[in-house]
């Protein structure tokens, strides 16, 4: 594949501007990442995460994401096609240049292997994190996947980069309560604090952030919605633009730790965004396209990385595109990509980073099912 | 002295380039000559990545059922628009569930650059519209046929265009 065409057709990557601040410009790189070998395809994309070398690590669904008929014919016995295709092993790496580094994932001794991949992670030590994250809703239309069996989706892993398990919080089939101590339910986001040697769990079925050692896995503190007390039984109504703020996380899509100390929570089914100090202490908040509905607006953060870290990236695989907002005012400033399947469009872009040199890298759940990166123009790294 | 000497590592540096690009395509021509009696060289292309150009209209296209090229090099394509699920046309929900997306009609025509050029297609008066689009031809006067391989569809349907 020439990089020539690829040079002659990078496209515009769509970016509207919304305030009269000169928003920051991407363009989407067309050929990246490169092929995957035996035919493999991605399913639907859970979780991103950028290691220390600038390597994107993807965690996907496989097949339990795919049509056997039509997608993944190499996985069927016999299989229903000769060539094409087959789905890739759960976790995929690739490096800056798109090609692949890493790959494997799936059940093994010692631990527990998701029915459901949730987030990933990547520690300052190039450890990975997974969580369980449990059922997503059925894909409407035509296509949806068939829903795994029980044992519920209860507990987070972690593996070296080469896939030896190392750790496993909490157990499949035995979830704990909003109070527990040891056990989640559906924990579907996770990240590291290098600095304190935390792990920090949206343990989304029970409304709360968890941190644990990341060494040993103890215990060490959980928070609800504004920093109160997390209630996994109270009866919240789906969120409306008009309806009076819900006291407890609907939805905790996005656990990620700002290099200022903060940790940015998506509460992605109401549309928001609450910020905390790594002890649990609530900030501020922001709502983020408050028309939304659905899915809701906030899947996944990111935070460039040079200096005081100015802008904050957030997927939103509702209205499909990526919104670029102030960090100060966590206001909106541009917005990358819109809805389709061409490069630089999205379908369910759930998963965002920022890598070293400012590019954005973007992974797409439900039938999106790929991961893209948008290069960052010249003067804005 | 040393000016000599480098012109004269230039000038033999020069020769050696031409006889190496003289003997280059000698043996580029004894292989095509070659090939030309035992090879069939198979066609190779590449995707243009950039092809078509985004539609309007936050339209989205749902499976891609028929393509056809007419005599003006325009590219002609047939899709199934109720293939896309609520999600992915979440603007044509009640209310809509996000901006973006909606169904575009069923057939497009693109010009070579990818630019569209018309959308149409659907129900209307006198004619069945298929349950299930499936291929698209433009015959040689320029009219778009489609087909259908629905439950109940057993016919083609045409326009002019």
């Amino acid at each position: 594949m020439p990089r020539s065409i690829a040079s002659c057709v990078l496209l515009c990557a769509m970016v509207l501007t919304v305030g009269a601040q000169a928003p920051p410009q991407w363009t989407v790189d067309p050929l990246w990442p490169q092929p995957l070998p035996n035919h493999w395809i991605l399913g639907s994309v859970t979780g991103t995460a950028l290691d220390a070398d600038d390597r994107l690590w993807v965690a996907h669904r496989g097949a339990a994401s795919m049509v056997l008929r039509t997608e993944n014919g190499l996985d069927a016995t016999p299989p229903g096609s000769e060539y094409c295709c087959a789905a890739a092993p759960a976790l995929l790496a690739f490096g800056p240049d798109g090609a692949l580094t890493h790959h494997w994932g799936g059940p093994g001794d010692g631990y527990d292997w998701p029915r459901n991949l949730g987030g990933i992670a990547v520690d300052g030590s190039g450890h990975v994190w997974l969580t369980a994250a449990g059922l997503p809703p059925t894909p409407a239309g035509r296509g949806g996947a068939a829903q795994p069996p029980p044992p519920e989706d209860a507990h987070i892993l972690k593996f070296t980069r080469d896939g030896k398990f190392v750790l496993q919080i909490g157990k499949a089939g035995a979830p704990g309560d909003a109070s527990s101590r040891t056990g989640l339910l559906r924990p579907s986001a996770v990240d590291v604090d290098p600095v304190a040697n935390e792990v920090f769990v949206g343990d989304t079925g029970n409304r709360r952030v968890v941190v644990f050692d990341a060494t040993t896995g103890a215990y060490k503190r959980h928070w609800g919605a504004y920093g109160e007390v997390p209630d996994a039984q109270v009866t919240i109504p789906a969120y409306t633009p008009t309806a009076p703020a819900a006291r407890q996380f609907r939805t905790i899509s996005c656990v990620t730790l700002a290099t200022s100390g903060e940790v940015f929570v998506c509460d992605r089914d109401s549309n928001r965004l609450q910020v905390f100090r790594t002890d649990g202490t609530f900030v501020r908040e922001a709502i983020v396209s408050p028309a939304t509905l659905g899915a809701g607006s906030t899947w996944d953060v990111a935070f460039s990385r040079k200096g005081a870290q100015p802008f904050v990236f957030v997927a939103n695989g509702q209205e499909q595109t990526v919104h670029v907002l102030s960090r100060d005012t966590l206001t909106e400033v541009s917005r990358i990509g819109t809805g389709g399947r061409w490069p630089g469009h999205f379908f369910g872009v759930g998963a965002v980073e920022v890598d070293s040199q400012g590019h954005i890298l973007t992974g797409e759940a439900l039938q999106g099912k790929r991961v893209q990166k948008f290069l960052a123009r010249q003067g804005q790294r | 002295m040393m000016v000599t000497r480098n012109r004269l590592i230039a000038g033999v540096l020069v020769v050696g380039l031409v006889a190496l690009v003289a003997a280059e395509r000698l043996v580029q021509r004894a292989g095509a000559a070659d090939d030309s009696q035992t090879m069939v060289e198979a066609p190779r292309f590449e995707v243009d990545p950039g092809f078509p150009k985004p539609l309007p209209n936050g339209w989205l296209m749902g499976m891609a059922i028929g393509v056809a090229v007419d005599a003006e090099d325009h590219i002609w394509v047939v899709h199934r628009p109720d293939t896309l699920s609520a999600a992915e046309a979440a603007a044509e929900e009640n209310p809509p569930t996000a901006a973006c997306c909606r169904r575009a009609p069923p057939v497009l025509q693109f010009a070579q650059d990818g630019t569209l050029i018309s959308a149409w297609g659907g129900p209307g008066d006198g004619y069945e519209w298929p349950q299930s689009n499936h291929g698209l031809f433009v015959d040689h006067k320029g009219i778009v046929w489609i087909g259908g391989n629905g439950t109940n569809d057993a016919h083609v349907w045409y326009r002019l265009c």
